[in-house]
């Protein structure tokens, strides 16, 4: 199971981080300030920590300094959204950023790309009798391939990091376009429509009344 | 050009011009003199020369009528005589005819036609180059009427002298000009050192740097000059500091201001996106539910105090007379249910006393104050309020026994959004922003706070307040 260690002084964000993160099936651990984090980090291997920047005692700049040479995946969550505290965070070693306020699915999403990347899971992803293969970008349905564009194979990718979570069209269509959500569903509807029908996840895929879709899983 | 340049410049020329007009005006003068003296020795001269020539006709009894026949006679007597010999002159009579002459030079007709039996008449004439001669005229008197004579002076020497004078001294103009240029430049090289100095400093300054100041020595007006310079870089180097320390604080406040708010935004976003996106079991729910609450109050708490900061820094203020005992007591009344909720007991005593200010202002002042004192005593302990007069006005002080306030953290306690555990300001429901608040107030009352605190003892804070100037 990947463990994940969440530094953080807000109880509520690190609650939220928490439910998010273990929902999605991984095992979150907490702490509130940065000496915290140093134990915690040389007692337990984690395989990833979401570094909050301002915490009492130490900020998260300098606990990245510590954590750099670990090479441990780091990704801050922070309130601080300027330019400079980005290229700071990400030039100390930071395999991503992300600005508070943030959806929970853009969350799950970055810290599955970060992952990914460090090889911490599985490049297969399957559910079913379809396979994705992250590194290739191959989709096979039953041993057959299955040709998908660019952003059929994308919208794929969300449902499959987002199991069992209403996906509402807005942030389908931020995630997958990268754009603002226009108010035009119809693009999002057509898309769905067609994954499904190509890897035959008619029931799979269920329309949440007035928000969007879910990808409906029953839990093992 | 240098400064130094223009000043050697302009000495040299006023060397050069007053040195050569002056030269030339001396030459010129004495020159004039040395051949007026020429020609009154040229007419001495002359003069002599006729007497003799008058008196040795009269010897030898020439008249006019008899000067043909004689005149042989005459000529050797002049001839031979060495006064005579030695001189250059010729006689002729009237009508022009020459009698006797030792010229070299030739007679001159137009000067002999000037002239009359009682005048002289000279020219100065130049017959061949470098060759200069005074030559006279003038009538000889015999018995029976004049003839007339002439004479001639060399005076090529005065010319020749004037020449050289003009060479050495053009010599000398150079030679006094090329020394006096240079130590001219020495001279005003020196001088204008210090400005030299004080130019780079003041290209320092222009780059940023405040931190250099200008060599002050001396008491001239250059010296002056530095020593404004530097009061005006003192200035500015102040200034500047003001500025960015404002500029700082400013950043600082929103930084802070924007993790203060978007802080509570995340766990409001989060949760309610959460709720709607996914199936979760009661106690989630409700959990996830109280967090947007929770947070949400956070906010409002966060508004509300930025409110009240802005109305203090931007509202005019009412000042009325405020009776200082009442507005102890009605904050005491305001206080005390939260206080007794926590176990707390609260003592009010104030003195008699007025101070001119806005009583709302104050009284949010008082219940800040006892609002901490609340958040940081522990259940049992006893929370006072006490009012005095003082000299300079009326002092407020609030004392509680809670955790105290660590010595290194009191110097920032009244900053915006500073708090000193966060984690336990947070579940009281604080912003950090009401010491903010009351520095402000107290600020606008002509007071400041002061906290004396011991860490498990207790703190007391002091509010030495002198009230608004009357409108």
């Amino acid at each position: 199971m990947i463990k994940i260690l969440i530094v953080e002084d807000e109880k509520p964000i690190a609650d939220l981080l928490d439910m998010s993160l273990t929902a999605a099936g991984y095992h979150c651990d907490w702490v509130a300030n940065g000496l915290d984090a140093a134990d915690a980090v040389e007692e337990t291997r984690y395989d990833l920590i979401l570094l909050d920047v301002m915490l009492p005692g130490s900020d998260g700049f300098e606990l990245m300094e510590y954590f750099a040479p670990l090479h441990i995946p780091v990704i801050f969550t922070t309130a601080r959204d300027s330019l400079k505290d980005r290229i700071k965070g990400l030039k100390l070693g930071a395999d991503d950023y992300i600005v508070k306020p943030f959806e929970i699915a853009e969350l799950l999403a970055r810290v599955e790309t970060v992952l990914r990347r460090c090889h911490k899971t599985d490049s297969l992803l399957s559910l079913d009798d379809v396979t994705v293969d992250t590194q290739s970008r191959v989709v096979t349905k039953a041993g057959q391939t299955v040709p998908l564009t660019a952003k059929e194979y994308n919208l794929l990718l969300l449902f499959l990091q987002n199991k069992n979570i209403a996906l509402f069209r807005e942030t389908i269509y931020e995630r997958v376009w990268e754009n603002d959500y226009m108010g035009d569903s119809r693009t999002v509807d057509l898309h769905v429509q067609r994954l499904r029908k190509k890897l035959g996840w008619q029931e799979r895929i269920a329309a949440v009344y007035k928000v969007g879709y879910r990808l409906e899983v029953k839990e093992p | 050009m240098k400064f130094a340049w223009k000043v050697t410049l302009a000495a040299v020329s006023i060397l050069v011009i007053s040195m050569g007009v002056g030269s030339y005006l001396l030459i010129s003068l004495s020159f004039r003199s040395a051949l007026e003296r020429e020609i009154d020795i040229a007419m001495e001269e002359m003069q002599m020369l006729r007497i003799s020539y008058e008196a040795v006709c009269d010897a030898r009894g020439v008249t006019l009528e008899n000067i043909a026949a004689r005149s042989r006679g005459l000529q050797r007597t002049l001839t031979e005589d060495p006064y005579f010999a030695d001189r250059q002159f010729r006689v002729s009579t009237q009508e022009g005819a020459q009698l006797y002459s030792t010229l070299t030079a030739g007679s001159d007709q137009e000067l002999l036609n000037c002239i009359d039996s009682r005048s002289y008449g000279y020219v100065v004439r130049s017959d061949r180059p470098g060759q200069v001669l005074v030559h006279f005229a003038g009538p000889v008197a015999l018995p029976d009427g004049i003839l007339y004579m002439e004479t001639v002076r060399d005076i090529s020497s005065l010319f020749t002298d004037r020449e050289i004078h003009f060479q050495v001294y053009r010599w000398i103009l150079l030679i006094v000009v090329a020394a006096g240029s240079a130590v001219l430049f020495l001279l005003s090289y020196w001088l204008t050192m210090p400005i030299r100095t004080l130019g780079k400093v003041t290209t320092q300054l222009a780059q940023g740097d405040y931190s250099p100041r200008a060599e002050v020595s001396g008491g001239d007006e250059i010296s002056e000059l530095a020593a404004n310079f530097n009061r005006m870089a003192d200035a500015i180097e102040k200034t500047v500091q003001e500025l960015e320390d404002a500029a700082r604080r400013q950043e600082d406040f929103t930084a802070s201001f924007v993790h203060e708010l978007k802080t509570p935004l995340t766990s409001i976003i989060g949760y309610a996106d959460m709720l709607r996106s996914r199936q979760m079991d009661g106690t989630a729910r409700f959990k996830a539910a109280n967090y947007i609450f929770s947070e949400g109050k956070r906010l409002e708490n966060l508004s509300l105090s930025l409110m009240n900061l802005l109305v203090v820094n931007h509202s005019a203020a009412d000042a009325k007379p405020v009776h200082m005992p009442l507005l102890c007591q009605r904050a005491g009344r305001i206080s005390q249910p939260a206080l007794e909720a926590k176990g707390l007991s609260l003592e009010v005593t104030a003195e008699e006393g007025v101070l001119t200010g806005d009583s709302a202002l104050l009284q949010t002042l008082a219940l800040n104050l006892l609002d901490n004192a609340r958040k940081a005593s522990e259940a049992g302990g006893t929370v006072s309020l006490t009012g005095t007069v003082t000299a300079s006005g009326y002092r407020l002080q609030v004392s509680d026994q809670g955790r105290g306030i660590p010595a290194e953290e009191l110097e920032k306690i009244t900053e915006a959004f500073y708090m000193v555990d966060k984690s336990r300001s947070r579940a009281e429901g604080g912003a950090g922003l009401g010491l903010a608040l009351c520095k402000q107030i107290a600020a606008l009352h002509r007071g400041v706070l002061r906290f004396d605190s011991e860490l498990g003892g207790g703190t007391t804070v002091t509010v030495e307040l002198e009230g608004m100037e009357d409108a």
